[in-house]
């Protein structure tokens, strides 16, 4: 079953990989204005930490931590799930959702597989290069252990991206489009790369309870760099990625059994 | 006069048809509009921070509360002279309505400089002065503070004219990119990112390395975002004031003359597939 899958994920991004190789340039082009993006993130906190030398009790390589960290799982998310956004705006508007259902795979993997976003490893790259040069920084020594919890945490913290993502797109089957509400709740996102401290009370809560992306990268990065205790950080993560994933496949779920194609 | 008022009669439907169709899709229209004021609120607390975070009140020349006014006032006034002339441009050349839009008698400048000042009015009446009335509003019962004086607010106006126009000559030479390269999507969202930097937008300029500082007054854009936002907290009067506006002239002129020139060579090699 599972391999049957594995084996349909590869055919499906070699595929897409063809597609894209024609256009190559619009590919660097993607790739750089990520990278770009990056970057100015980047200088921003650079220029911040030229006036003091913490932020709430946090140093320059830690901040850089978090926003490091925080790239990976948004990365990932990115990297795999990007049909998410055209289901949330047209593929269920456009009646173009019965392909999905006709087929003898899951709907949510026929999905996801079709479609690869490799502008997603400019945000990949970055991450893995800051999250080295801040811990070096830092002299954050990790264990065998604490690797396997950092991927542990980039995929919960990717599980929650995707989650939120198909939740709002999933509204689509009701409201047939979707995207401008998902694009603001995506946009919440902005708020997890710094720590949470400097926020009001009502941002935190919402960060953390409504639309969990606190758990995306502030609170797993602020464990690694002792900030947060491990129930909060790794158990609160673990959790938030379960409960955003069920309510969010339930949505699906239910979507699927009210869709009703555009017929003609 | 005659020929002015020829021109606004045949110009005008344009602008106007971009309201209608700016109402139509109102909803997208207002949830980007909430996406950046969001946006807007991670700068806002960060800078919140630093100062709380700092030992001295004042950086460069800031205090807290001109930093808040100087987020806030930023976002409102890059909302306000964004057009999307290069995108118009971009989707006229792939989809090749542009030879017919060449056949007709009508200027292509003008007719984008109308279709923009569409985006302008819808988008000062619903988005920015609501806002900037709310910045005002906020001020007032929090902290008593009078809004700046009717002198300060005209010079910011006429500079955020000047702001606009510079923006929209920017964005025309951009679009004629489309001649050259097919699809303009990336290079915008590259060009969105760098001028949200360098035009002041998320950190005044004064806070930027010497060397860097020095290299951006050679470019247009300290004078869409940061020129107009200065004028606005009178960090900027005096003679200051004329100097800031003849460098704002001179873009002006600069960009207009350079995008003329440009849209006669672009125009030269322009190929449509079919028809």
């Amino acid at each position: 079953m599972l391999k049957k899958y594995v084996k349909l994920y590869v055919k499906f991004v070699a595929q897409y990989l063809k597609v894209l190789m024609e256009y190559r340039l619009d590919f660097f082009i993607g790739l750089l204005g990520f990278l770009v993006t990056q970057g100015v993130g980047i200088i921003f906190i650079f220029i911040i930490f030229e006036q003091i030398p913490s932020l709430n009790g946090w140093s320059f390589n830690e901040i850089l931590f978090i926003y490091a960290f925080s790239q990976l799982p948004r990365g990932l998310d990115h990297l795999l799930t990007d049909n998410l956004w055209l289901l949330s705006g047209r593929i269920i508007a456009r009646g173009e959702f019965d392909k999905y259902l006709l087929k003898p795979i899951n709907p949510l993997f026929h999905l996801l597989a079709e479609r690869f976003q490799p502008d997603a490893i400019g945000e990949l790259i970055v991450g893995v290069m800051l999250i080295v040069y801040s811990t070096i920084n830092i002299g954050m020594s990790f264990s065998f252990l604490d690797i396997l919890l950092l991927l542990l945490m980039i995929i919960c913290g990717a599980v929650i991206y995707t989650s939120i993502k198909l939740f709002f797109a999933s509204l689509a089957f009701w409201i047939k489009n979707s995207q401008s509400i998902l694009w603001v709740n995506y946009s919440l996102s902005d708020f997890s790369k710094y720590p949470i401290s400097i926020y009001g009370k009502t941002v935190r809560l919402i960060i953390t309870l409504v639309i969990p992306f606190a758990f995306t990268a502030y609170f797993p990065a602020a464990y690694f760099v002792h900030k947060e205790g491990i129930y909060v950080a790794i158990g609160g993560t673990v959790l938030a990625s379960i409960l955003t994933f069920s309510v969010a496949y339930y949505t699906w779920c239910k979507g699927i059994s009210v869709y009703e194609s555009a017929g003609n | 006069m005659k020929y002015l008022a020829k021109s606004l009669k045949i110009y005008l439907p344009f602008t106007k048809s971009i309201i209608q169709i700016m109402m139509t899709y109102r909803l997208n229209f207002f949830v980007s509009v909430f996406g950046s004021i969001l946006k807007t609120f991670v700068i806002y607390y960060l800078w919140k921070a630093v100062f709380t975070n700092s030992t001295s009140h004042v950086l460069n020349g800031f205090t807290a509360s001109d930093m808040l006014i100087y987020i806030f006032m930023s976002s409102i006034t890059a909302g306000t002279v964004s057009n999307n002339t290069d995108q118009v441009i971009g989707e006229e050349v792939k989809d090749g309505s542009i030879a017919m839009n060449l056949i007709k008698p009508i200027n292509y400048h003008l007719r984008l400089l109308f279709e923009s000042f569409g985006e302008l009015i819808y988008g000062t009446l619903c988005v920015s002065l609501p806002l900037w009335l709310a910045l005002i509003a906020y001020r007032f019962f929090n902290i008593g503070e009078l809004p700046p004086s009717f002198s300060t607010i005209g010079a910011y106006i006429l500079s955020l004219i000047f702001g606009f126009s510079i923006m929209f000559l920017f964005n025309f030479i951009f679009g004629l990119l489309s001649f050259y390269v097919t699809n303009l999507w990336g290079i915008r969202q590259l060009k969105h990112v760098i001028i949200n930097l360098i035009s002041g937008q998320m950190i005044p300029l004064v806070f930027f390395p010497i060397w860097l500082q020095n290299g951006l007054a050679f470019l247009p854009f300290s004078s869409i975002n940061y020129i107009p936002v200065m004028i606005y907290l009178n960090k900027i009067n005096g003679t200051a004031l004329i100097r800031a506006f003849v460098i704002q002239v001179f873009w002006v002129i600069f960009l207009l003359v350079f995008s003329i020139w440009l849209w006669k060579k672009a125009t030269k090699r322009l190929t449509i597939l079919g028809g």
